[in-house]
């Protein structure tokens, strides 16, 4: 069965309308073109069509994104573990790089500290052992090897006094802190020049404090003033800054003969690196 | 032809091949030409060059000559040895095809004669693919169903 629509001159006759409305449609758009315009049927045919084509357009693309979300859920789930994976690693990665980084700031931070006159730096130590109690507040340090530590070797954190060496073995060393109980500094505040000794407070909970007892002298002392080692007794070197007086109590017995409290910088508690220095020319 | 200028229109672009997609409306005049004869080739031919023209940007002169001819060419050859048979497009599709861009060469000449071959190697073989189930379409449309799959009696 076919379907012939024309007989061959009725085919004939629609060739040569259709030919002379293609001739007359090509001159049309021709002319408008080199007007720099669109001829009518041109906008005609595109008012009619395109809006069709962005309807197919939208189906297809939404036809699409769903086969290709089918098609690769599979590998899409793996990549999801992969990414899931790297992402833990990032993060671990991460961490470790931000604690070298506030390991370095700490470095650098008693690298870069003052060295309190008469002291020279001998080397960096970190801290690698802390004593549990409250009372006895020793620290185990180490310096790079090559170093030798010595018995009474002064540990600074920040320019401040920390402590001192009590037992060198090598690169390694027990120190004892000034917020040891059983531990005394000569000290004396630097603008009113008042002397007495620095003993750790008892533990209260708080900040690791210290208590400037028995200052006697014009008894001047002052909230905000620096309390420094005083060289007597020859344990530490005279000047090495120790911390801030933050509170003066008057003793019951005299009020000439005051109490002071004072507060260190630097956290004991959380020291992990200190600067040690030695007296120049002691080796 | 309207519905094919719109599905090449709209053809997306992650469906290319080799940079090509298929030519549509090629196929569907010849599909068209083929089931009807001649005159609805040439009727099919024309108003396919009357679509793609705006849609495309480019000028009707081509186009007309090109599509009528292959619309008119199909009618006359195709509509007598391949009518009712589905496969008989895909054969017939790369004969349109090839016609409809030598034809469209003499108005367009391509730049790069490579990339055309390239291209038009392409354009035809996806063309064959596609105008088989657009020519059983329009074999289902026109009614009585086609007699086989094979392209041969």
């Amino acid at each position: 069965m076919r379907h012939e629509v024309a007989a061959p001159e009725g085919l004939g006759r629609a060739a040569v309308v259709l030919i002379i409305l293609a001739l007359l449609l090509t001159v049309w758009q021709h002319i408008a073109w080199g007007r720099g315009a669109r001829a009518w049927p041109e906008r005609l045919v595109m008012r009619l069509i395109t809006p069709a084509v962005a309807l197919a357009s939208s189906v297809v693309a939404g036809v699409h994104d769903v086969a290709f979300s089918l098609a690769a859920a599979g590998r899409l789930g793996r990549d999801n573990q992969c990414l899931r994976d790297e992402a833990a690693r990032l993060r671990a990665d991460n961490a470790r790089l931000s604690e070298q980084v506030a390991e370095n700031k700490e470095l650098r931070k008693a690298l870069n500290a003052p060295m309190p006159a008469g002291l020279e730096r001998v080397a960096v130590a970190e801290v690698i052992a802390r004593s549990p109690g409250l009372i006895k507040r020793r620290a185990k340090i180490r310096v790079a090897d090559g170093v030798e530590l010595a018995k009474d070797d002064i540990l600074l954190s920040g320019g401040y006094l920390v402590g001192r060496v009590l037992e060198a073995m090598g690169s390694v060393g027990e120190a004892v802190l000034i917020v040891d109980s059983q531990h005394a500094v000569a000290a004396l505040d630097q603008r009113s020049r008042d002397e007495g000794m620095l003993y750790a407070q008892p533990p209260s909970g708080g900040p690791d404090l210290l208590r400037l007892d028995k200052v006697v002298g014009r008894s001047d002392i002052a909230v905000g003033d620096l309390v420094l080692t005083s060289g007597l007794g020859q344990v530490y070197p005279k000047g090495i800054p120790i911390g801030r007086v933050i509170q003066i109590t008057a003793s019951p017995a005299s009020s000439r003969v005051l109490s002071a409290t004072v507060k260190p910088p630097m956290d004991l508690q959380r020291l992990s690196f200190v600067t040690v220095g030695r007296v120049s020319g002691v080796r | 032809m309207a519905a094919a200028c719109v599905m090449e229109t709209a053809w997306p672009a992650s469906l290319f091949w080799g940079g090509e997609r298929p030519e549509v409306l090629v196929a569907a005049v010849m599909s068209t030409a083929v089931a009807f004869g001649g005159g609805l080739g040439l009727a099919a031919g024309f108003f396919a060059a009357l679509f793609r023209g705006p849609m495309a940007q480019e000028p009707w002169g081509g186009l007309f000559v090109a599509y009528m001819l292959v619309g008119l060419a199909s009618g006359l050859v195709g509509h007598r040895l391949l009518v009712r048979r589905a496969l008989a497009a895909a054969p017939g599709a790369l004969v349109a095809a090839l016609l409809f861009r030598m034809a469209l060469m003499l108005f367009q000449p391509p730049t790069a004669l490579g990339l055309w071959l390239a291209g038009t190697l392409h354009a035809l073989l996806y063309t064959m693919v596609v105008a088989v189930p657009l020519h059983a379409l329009v074999l289902g449309l026109q009614g009585g169903g086609y007699q086989s799959w094979t392209p041969w009696r």
